[in-house]
């Protein structure tokens, strides 16, 4: 399998009351089209920074990251917004559901930044993968923590990404949830999507086909690498 | 979904803050519909009103115009009056370029009975239709005599008067009725104390006069309304001014010829000034001006206030939703996607607090005309304030340019957001 991204010597340095924190010293990964991987870690060791320059949600400081042979360090603002558009899906911890929107039109969201139809039958197709075309109709704050994260996990598929990223995407779900929501992410490689979770959670880890561990913004061992 | 149905979605979201943003619009957009449809209105009825007068020439003693413009449209008192001989010497000079002559002559009056201090216009009992054309009665006729009055719909409704009730006022001894000018006005009687069937002397030697009211104005909507009209006898009684006219009417043969009038009367008679309907046209339309002015002031103030509003709450929305901004940043909305978004809201608010000022406007125009009336004082009859679409449309983009001014910075604002600023927010 091909590369999907690739990150080089990067960096990332925040500043903070005068004095700088490297939160990614050095890292150097490649991720491969159409695996499962998860990046464990302990809190503050970089694994959400890594997930949010390789999103397209931040700059590095140094080094290079490329997805799919485009090198983020090198596009402007709007090559970065056009790529989070086409070629990303993201999954947030807090699931980051627009209350005022139902449900089918808080997944279809996306299509609207991408001036895009929905596909006919794509919605239903997915609100039914993710087990949550009875809520259709519902706002967000009439779901449980599972369901709203599932609608999350079917916005970030309604583009057809290349790549899903999800930053702790079971951090506020309960054991079965958390369980569903993993196996949920499992099975999308199977529709040639790559997805890169961060988890603190190591059972859940071990579901992936591989494990990136970081500690103190580098790569630590790496088991299970593929 | 479209973006328009995502604003609305988001106004729907503060419903009491975007209701008085709202209301804030409506009334700016309101106020500046109202005061352009009024402008517009008044100058359309005051020229309409002008033109309408019998009179082509009004002759008054040199003063202030805007003397002449109220004497003509019933603002009140002008104190110097033209004498006998210069009546006599301006018909000579006008000749045969007059179809007829208006002698006016104004005084405020009281009936102690009413206790009420009348303003009173006395005019050619006869004439007074060819003066006052746009005139109709309610009741009654017009005076046949020195004896009969009539009145305007205010005074008949304020002391609760009609057809055959009286008015009584305090007159001079001695002041002969027709003494003066000859002009052949209503019929009048000769001297007054010959004619005192109704009349009571008091202790100063004046008699009290009592005047039968012959008819009752249609409302006109101007101060024709607050007027008691009668006979040019009775006000001279009045006044105890046997000769003197407050201004003299004149109606042309030709109208165009007004200029030539004019500047003969003004070139043969010093301490007279002779002025047309288009100079008293302008002489109100400058008193006017000044209500305008002070009028669009206050329109630019309410705007500034509503505008403030709007890019407030905007403002505010920004703050509250920077997370959410953010959300849609990270789904690939671009920085001109969120400015869009944050600007629909703004057009939004103030297109719909645009519509909704318009309609109260033009629904309320009545009672905003009534008030008007109270504190303008001259205002032409009828209605001012009419629907004009082009009005409406002009209002309708002020309230948007409002809303694009007022949008701009929360637009620029929120499209600043980064995606991973909300996300850490």
């Amino acid at each position: 399998m091909s590369v999907l991204i690739q990150t080089r010597n990067l960096e990332k340095v925040y500043h903070r009351g005068g004095e700088a924190v490297h939160a990614l010293r050095g890292v150097e990964l490649e991720f491969h089209k159409e695996t499962f991987a998860t990046i464990v870690g302990p809190s503050g060791s970089g694994k959400t920074t890594l997930l949010h320059i390789m999103g397209c949600l931040d700059r590095p400081s140094g080094g290079t990251v490329e997805i799919d042979g485009i090198s983020l360090s090198e596009i402007s603002g709007s090559e970065q917004d056009r790529i989070r558009r086409n070629m990303i899906g993201f999954v947030f911890q807090e699931f980051h559901l627009i209350p005022s929107l139902s449900v089918a039109d808080n997944i279809l969201l996306p299509l609207l930044f991408s001036r895009k139809k929905p596909e006919p039958g794509y919605l239903d197709h997915l609100m039914e993968t993710v087990g949550i075309v009875h809520r259709k109709d519902h706002r967000p704050n009439q779901l449980s923590g599972g369901e709203m994260q599932r609608a999350a996990v079917a916005r970030a598929l309604i583009n057809r990404p290349q790549v899903l990223l999800a930053d702790e995407p079971s951090g506020n779900l309960d054991t079965d949830n958390s369980i569903r929501i993993f196996e949920l992410l499992s099975s999308l490689k199977q529709e040639g999507i790559t997805v890169i979770v961060v988890t603190h959670n190591m059972e859940l880890a071990r579901m992936a086909d591989r494990q990136v561990h970081f500690r103190d913004g580098r790569l630590a061992d790496e088991p299970g690498r593929c | 979904m479209g973006f328009l149905k995502l604003s609305l979605k988001n106004i729907a979201r503060n419903r009491t803050r975007n209701l008085i943003t709202l209301t804030s619009i409506l009334i700016a957009v309101g106020v500046l519909f109202s005061v352009v449809s009024y402008d517009r209105g008044f100058s359309r009825s005051l020229e309409r009103e002008m033109r309408r007068t019998g009179v082509h020439v009004t002759v008054v003693p040199t003063g202030c115009p805007h003397e002449a413009a109220t004497l003509l449209l019933h603002g009140g008192v002008v104190p110097d009056r033209l004498d006998r001989e210069t009546v006599a010497g301006i018909k000579d000079h006008v000749g045969d370029r007059a179809e007829g002559y208006y002698p006016m002559l104004l005084a405020q009056a009281h009936d102690p009975r009413r206790e009420r201090l009348d303003l009173v216009y006395g005019m050619p009992g006869d004439r007074m239709a060819d003066i006052k054309p746009q005139w109709r009665l309610a009741a009654g006729a017009f005076p046949e005599d020195d004896e009969t009055i009539i009145i305007g719909s205010n005074v008949a409704d304020r002391d609760d008067l009609a057809v055959g009730d009286s008015i009584a006022y305090r007159t001079m001894a001695g002041v002969p009725a027709d003494a003066g000018h000859g002009i052949p006005a209503a019929p009048e009687s000769g001297m007054l104390e010959e004619n005192l069937e109704g009349t009571s002397r008091n202790n100063n030697g004046d008699f009290l006069r009592t005047f039968e009211i012959s008819g009752i104005l249609r409302t006109t909507g101007t101060q024709d309304d607050d007027a008691v009209f009668v006979p040019l006898s009775v006000t001279r009684a009045i006044l105890g001014d046997a000769e003197g006219i407050t201004a003299l009417g004149i109606r042309l043969e030709h109208p165009g010829a007004a200029t030539r009038v004019i500047r003969d009367i003004e070139r043969g008679f010093a301490g007279v000034q002779a002025v047309t309907a288009d100079d008293l046209l302008e002489t109100v339309a400058g008193v006017v001006q000044s209500a305008r002015v002070l009028s669009f002031s206050m329109v630019i103030l309410v705007a500034v206030v509503s505008g403030s509003g709007v890019l407030n709450s905007i403002l505010m929305t920004v703050f509250e939703r920077t997370r959410e901004i953010g959300t849609m940043r990270s789904l690939g909305a671009s920085r001109l996607d969120i400015f869009r978004l944050t600007m629909n809201e703004a057009l939004v608010l103030t297109f719909i607090g645009g519509i909704a000022g318009i309609l109260l406007a033009t629904l309320g125009a009545p009672v905003i005309e009534s008030f008007v009336r109270g504190f303008l004082p001259y205002v032409p009859e009828g209605r001012n304030i009419v629907f004009d679409p082009l009005i409406a449309l002009g209002s309708l983009l002020f309230s948007m340019v409002i809303g694009v001014l007022a949008g701009l910075y929360p637009a620029w604002r929120a499209s600043g957001i980064t995606p991973i600023e909300a996300i850490r927010n």
